[in-house]
């Protein structure tokens, strides 16, 4: 008698204090794999559901593992669904409850088409080491070896091509606050 | 000057790391998710620094993924590329422009007009400091959008002159961003963060808008100081006068006249006169303001007068190194004193138990101010 209710108890409070230490963390890996704030947010929502519902006892190490997995995968499998649905060149919000203002579609539509235009402007190496980091995910070495330059030339190209895509994501930030 | 965004919030260093932690995390497979890892990410996170990085490098490499077109370089091209990181790319590009012709050979999927447009257009984007605006008789076939806003922008140390193609002056305190767009209609600043003062080349027919907040302010022949602090706009005029505006285009903008004796959303301020706005409306008072306290940090002295200590020392971290941590209690001591920028935090900090009843702390990560009698876990809560 009253076992239950306890764990739960517990269960709650220490969902409460995994929220409160790594919420931020978890939306930003979340944003990291779904690109988008509002799915980021419903998937934590999600995982912090199903770990209220475990109904087993865990201490707060097991829960806060089992929460980032769980996020993880929800995040594939919704990419997985999501995949089949839009094939489109350029997503708003994979959220159909949610009408996105024109404001918004502008914005992002002006968005990428600075970072498309910024990424045109790259210097033909650091375009290079960018592409074979950043899209093809190879590692610092392989880059420097498929493009014979040092690792340390390889750091500094990718550094410095995120260095430029901001500046000019900046500016343009700026300039629209100043409109 | 620092006549960019470059420096802003992190370094080249900080910029791979937070690349590093955004490619693991996005690349790691859900079934093996390291607790680990995910760990030393968080305690990574935990700076504000990487924290500020980190979230723009996210911002830039969600554009990348979702805009990315494919596209590959000719390799002739790649090898005989003289660029090799040492300056800025966008320095590099302002040395260096690209040719106009697109390489036949590798095809891009724009028209060739419109590239021809595109590159005329970053070619006057990224001339150096040069304003195209003459006055004359080529005003009307000047096409306004190849005029792209110049960006200014001071580090955390030192204030900066910047003068003009109009012949008008702003001297940027330390940590301040603003944009200048000219047009043949009117000169037009946006001040972003921070504080600068103006001092304009008045001209009746082309006005100098300083747009700050929600707020905007006209130039009537004139100097004067616009400070965004945490809660609102200051306007203080040195010289001449002012008239500060609503923004047109926002109904939270109009500037409540209960306090002012004047017509609707407008106020007109003259030398010796200050007044604060925030979204809002008018909150402060027009009231006579003390120009030499107002003007101090031009001279490198910063006046606070009952300013909480925990604001004191966020404003004194623009000009100095140490991280400086304070408890929330001892934040909100008022602190008064004139304070040189040019001296660092040293000699203010180490006076601070004398005026103050705080103490100093050595903590792993910096100077923690505390209070007396506060216990020692406080300062830990303060992240020192």
């Amino acid at each position: 008698m009253g076992a239950l209710p306890a764990a739960k108890a517990e269960r709650e409070q220490a969902l409460a204090e995994i929220a409160r230490n790594h919420h931020g963390a978890l939306l930003r890996f979340l944003m990291i794999r779904t690109g988008s704030k509002a799915e980021a947010e419903e998937i934590a929502q999600e995982a912090y559901a199903k770990i209220l519902a475990l109904d087993r006892p865990g201490t707060i190490s097991f829960l806060l593992g089992y929460l980032w997995r769980t996020a993880a995968h929800i995040a594939v499998d919704r990419k997985r669904q999501n995949s089949s649905r839009e094939r489109g060149n350029f997503r708003v919000s994979r959220d159909e409850s949610f009408e996105p203002s024109s404001e918004t579609v502008t914005d992002e539509r002006e968005r990428l088409r600075i970072v498309e235009e910024a990424i045109d402007r790259l210097p033909p190496r650091c375009y290079e080491a960018f592409r074979l980091r950043v899209i093809e995910g190879k590692k610092f070495c392989e880059v420097a070896t498929d493009l014979q330059i040092s690792e340390r030339m390889a750091h500094k190209h990718v550094a410095r091509a995120l260095e430029y895509l901001q500046y000019c994501l900046d500016v343009a930030a700026m300039e629209k606050q100043a409109r | 000057m620092n006549a960019s965004l470059d420096n802003r919030h992190h370094g080249l260093e900080r910029r791979l790391q937070a690349e590093e932690w955004y490619q693991a995390l996005r690349r790691a497979d859900p079934a093996h998710l390291d607790p680990e890892v995910i760990g030393r990410w968080q305690a990574w996170l935990l700076d504000a620094e990487n924290r500020l990085a980190f979230d723009s490098v996210t911002r830039v490499l969600d554009a990348v993924h979702l805009t990315w077109k494919g596209k590959t370089r000719n390799p002739d091209e790649i090898a005989s590329d003289p660029y090799d990181g040492s300056v800025r790319i966008l320095d590099w590009l302002r040395s260096h422009p690209r040719p106009v012709a697109a390489p036949t050979a590798f095809p891009r999927n724009r028209p060739p007009a419109l590239l021809a447009l595109a590159a005329a257009l970053i070619a006057v984007a990224f001339a150096v400091g040069t304003f195209v605006w003459r006055p004359g008789a080529t005003i009307a076939v000047r096409p306004e959008v190849a005029k792209p806003a110049l960006v200014y922008q001071t580090d955390g140390d030192a204030s900066e002159d910047v003068r003009l193609q109009d012949g008008s002056t702003i001297l940027l305190a330390a940590g301040t961003a603003l944009s200048v767009s000219f047009t043949h209609a009117q000169r037009s600043i946006t001040l972003t963060h921070g504080k600068a003062w103006f001092h304009v080349a008045h001209k009746p027919h082309w006005p100098f808008i300083v747009t700050a907040g929600r707020g905007q302010i006209v130039d009537l022949g004139t100097a004067f100081v616009v400070d965004r602090e945490p809660a609102g706009v200051v306007v203080t005029v040195t010289e001449g006068a002012v008239q500060i505006d609503a923004l047109p285009l926002s109904p939270l903008a109009k500037i409540s006249v209960n306090s002012i004796p004047n017509s609707a959303a407008t106020v007109r301020l003259t030398r010796g006169e200050r007044i604060s706005y925030d979204r809002q409306g008018v909150t402060g008072r027009r009231g006579r303001a003390d120009i030499a306290s107002a003007t101090a940090w031009m001279n490198g002295m910063i006046e606070f007068d009952g300013v909480p200590l925990g604001d004191v020392v966020r404003t004194m971290a623009r000009y100095a190194k140490p991280k400086i941590f304070v408890t929330p209690e001892a934040g909100r001591l008022p602190f008064y004193g004139l304070l040189s920028t040019k001296d660092g935090m040293g000699g203010f900090l180490w006076s601070l138990p004398q005026i103050l009843p705080v103490s100093l702390v050595r903590g792993p990560r910096g100077v923690c101010v505390r209070m007396r009698e506060e216990p020692p876990g406080e300062s830990m809560s303060a992240g020192c």
